[in-house]
């Protein structure tokens, strides 16, 4: 349990003239969850792109155990919109080449609540719906990492307390290791997730 | 992205191959004679490649003039038949430049160097147009409905200001078609004052059977509009960047029947009064014929269905499988443009561009080069070879549109079915093609519209002789007016088929 599934050393990334990390280290171990914080533009949704490979890094090291196994959840969620619910978990357990997709599609639509959208696409979905789908689309690969893009920061009031306790329901069906990155701390606050601050390109503990 | 392991790099890499660049390599053998060539560059064709620039220059501006105001009211106001001008102005992008140029001079007795000019503005005056109307569908409704409230003249302004880019790019456009056109000059050259371009040099070299000088000589004319594609590059990734927000939709206007007749006025002039024109062509007659107008026309158009229906069909068939070659290929090109950038992109680009660049008649005779070989007769006789060469030549028309609906989904669609582990094969037909399949068919469209046009190489390869674009040709040539004229308008409806078809399907709401 204590081994650690990501390790990043002296990880540096610049756009341009523009130096956002400057030899960051980091360390998580398996089902370790912490929060991220920094102001925007300060690199942490890079961070993330960069620790899922969607980004390239300049220089130092970033080695993931399970890389095939890290996934992540997107600021405007990424759904794909020509297919529906049910297609969506089918596809994406497939290339996770998990068994009885069909099954486990159903079950895990029923136990988010949100077996009504089964044959629905995501424009016809509500917020809620939509992130619920979201959530259930990367649960069902059982990822040992997962990311959270800013999963909150376009939801009002009301509505980020709805996708909290969302969260922490969809946590509890994962063992996954989770790094979630936000600008608000009451959201890592209340999920109860030990907070980095992203400052000057390096992580700091609290 | 894509590695040599992918089955899908292979069959980008072989259709590109075969389509594309075994036709451009004895033209790319030629350029190596460019020092050798540039000795014999005279005042004579410095003269006529100045006058080919300036005159594109021209038509760009002229198509500028013609299609800003156009594109701009069309795509931000609503006012009277406003949905009838836009099915029709893309119209004038499908009439071949010759029926456009015999048009105007029908109507006016226009002739010489800007009677060239005014003809090619008006026949690409559509893509500035299509283009600034795609462009203000991603305006900012924030930022538009801001300005507005300060005043009409701001709002604008800001209109001009955001479209700018997109009407650069369509003068740009005219200004690459135009300056490789040899046929409207050499119509207006012969029906009124000698006068002559470049590209007729590069047109004759090529007859005289000088392989080599009339690839070679095109070689400025090629340099020329590369530099001026990679320079549109930057705005196509600009335009990538501003497709997040809510977008501006168009809205009522105070004038709005002076606006309709404005229009009105601007699609008469680039659509309407060629097809008048050439269908009064259809039923003039000589001073001896007894027959009325009305029959003249008729026995035309007869006439054009019983003569040019094989003809027709034929096309119809290559211009389909090349069509067909480019919906199949073209959102692999994007996704590899997608994900490529700095010098990579840049050669990526050259390489997709050039067989749209060079002449279409060093294309022909170096496809005659490649394929004509005793164990390739069956192959070279049949209509694949000639829906090869359309796939290769128009693959970058296909490409930029998918390119650009690439750029206008969101970022996140292709990033987490990257993550989830979705080959590529998933991710570019599966998701891409699904969710974008009306810009996939819009490119496969325009392959076919530019297929059915396609006149210098269809008169070189035997496979492609039988079609419509040399059949009007030789029509043109034997002075037959009406049958031209009915041939000719045949040839636009069949090419406004896929217009309308799109048009109609894009009214549907998505599934």
């Amino acid at each position: 349990m204590t081994h650690p599934i990501l390790n990043i050393q002296q990880l540096c990334k610049s756009f341009g003239e523009q130096s956002v990390l400057r030899g960051l280290d980091m360390q998580l171990k398996a089902g370790q969850r912490i929060a991220i914080l920094g102001e925007s533009g300060c690199g942490k949704s890079t961070l993330l792109r960069v620790i899922s490979g969607l980004e390239e890094y300049d220089s130092g090291q970033v080695t993931l155990e399970h890389p095939r196994s890290c996934l992540m959840v997107f600021q405007d969620l990424g759904l794909w919109p020509s297919h529906t619910s049910m297609q969506q978990l089918i596809m994406a357990a497939k290339a996770s080449k998990i068994d009885d997709a069909a099954a486990k599609a159903e079950r895990l639509l029923e136990q988010l609540q949100i077996s009504h959208i089964a044959d629905r696409k995501p424009a016809t979905l509500s917020g809620g719906e939509a992130r619920r789908l979201a959530f259930a689309r990367v649960l069902i690969c059982q990822p040992k990492l997962l990311l959270l893009d800013e999963a909150f920061s376009s939801l009002d009031a009301d509505n980020r307390q709805q996708g909290i306790e969302l969260l922490q329901e969809v946590l509890a069906l994962s063992s996954a290791a989770v790094i979630m990155v936000t600008h608000n701390q009451d959201d890592a606050t209340q999920l109860g997730f030990p907070v980095f601050d992203l400052v000057g390109g390096q992580l700091l503990a609290r | 992205m894509m590695t040599f392991k992918s089955p899908w790099t292979w069959l980008l890499a072989i259709v590109s191959l075969l389509c594309a660049w075994l036709p451009l390599m004895p033209s790319v053998a030629a350029f190596f004679d460019f020092p050798q060539w540039l000795g014999t560059l005279d005042s004579r064709l410095l003269l006529l490649l100045w006058r080919s620039i300036w005159m594109s220059s021209a038509a760009a501006i002229g198509s500028l003039i013609l299609g800003w105001p156009l594109g701009l009211f069309l795509g931000r106001y609503r006012f009277p038949l406003r949905s009838t001008y836009l099915l029709f102005l893309p119209l004038s992008l499908m009439l071949p430049p010759l029926m456009v140029a015999q048009a105007w001079y029908g109507l006016t007795g226009m002739n010489g160097v800007w009677a060239s000019v005014f003809s090619f503005a008006c026949c690409y005056a559509p893509l500035p147009a299509l283009l600034v109307i795609r462009s203000l569908k991603k305006q900012s409704s924030a930022s538009y409905d801001a300005a507005r409230m300060v005043s009409g003249g701001l709002g604008l302004r800001l209109l001009i200001s955001h479209t700018r880019g997109a009407a650069f790019v369509g003068a740009a456009l005219c200004f690459i078609f135009s300056i490789g056109d040899f046929a409207v000059p050499d119509y207006f050259a012969t029906v009124g004052d000698l006068f002559h371009v470049y590209s007729s040099e590069v047109f004759s070299n090529s007859r005289n059977s000088d392989f080599t000088a009339g690839a070679v000589s095109s070689l400025p004319l090629i340099v020329i509009s590369l530099a001026m594609l990679l320079g549109l590059l930057p705005w196509l990734k600009n335009q990538q960047q501003h497709t997040s927000q809510q977008c501006a939709e168009p809205h009522a206007v105070k004038h709005s029947m002076s606006l309709s007749v404005f229009c009105l006025g601007l699609t008469t002039v680039l659509v309407f009064a060629v097809i008048g024109r050439m269908y009064f062509e259809t039923g003039m007659r000589g001073p001896l014929a007894t027959s009325s107008w009305l029959q003249t026309s008729s026995k035309a158009f007869s006439d054009a269905f019983s003569l040019g229906r094989a003809d027709m069909i034929r096309t119809f068939q290559f211009a389909s499988i090349g069509a067909l070659i480019c919906m199949v290929v073209a959102p692999l090109w994007a996704f590899v443009f997608h994900y490529s950038s700095g010098l990579k992109r840049n050669l990526l680009f050259v390489l997709l561009v050039l067989p749209m660049l060079i002449p279409s008649l060093s294309l022909g005779f170096g496809s005659i080069v490649v394929f004509n070989q005793p164990y390739l007769d069956g192959f070279y006789n049949s209509i694949w070879l000639p829906a090869m060469l359309i796939a290769g030549r128009f693959m970058p028309i296909a490409v930029l549109i998918c390119i650009n609906a690439l750029g206008s989904q969101a970022a996140a669609v292709d990033n987490s079915a990257k993550l989830h582990g979705l080959s590529i094969g998933q991710r570019v037909y599966a998701l891409f093609v699904r969710n974008n399949w009306r810009a996939c068919l819009l490119g496969g469209a325009l392959v076919f519209v530019f297929a059915m046009r396609e006149l210098d190489f269809a008169i070189l390869l035997p496979a492609a002789n039988q079609s419509t674009a040399v059949r009007y040709y030789n029509a043109l040539h034997f002075s037959r007016d009406n049958f031209v004229a009915a041939f000719g308008l045949s040839i636009c409806f069949i090419l406004f088929l896929p217009v309308m078809l799109h048009s109609w399907l894009s009214k549907k709401p998505s599934s």
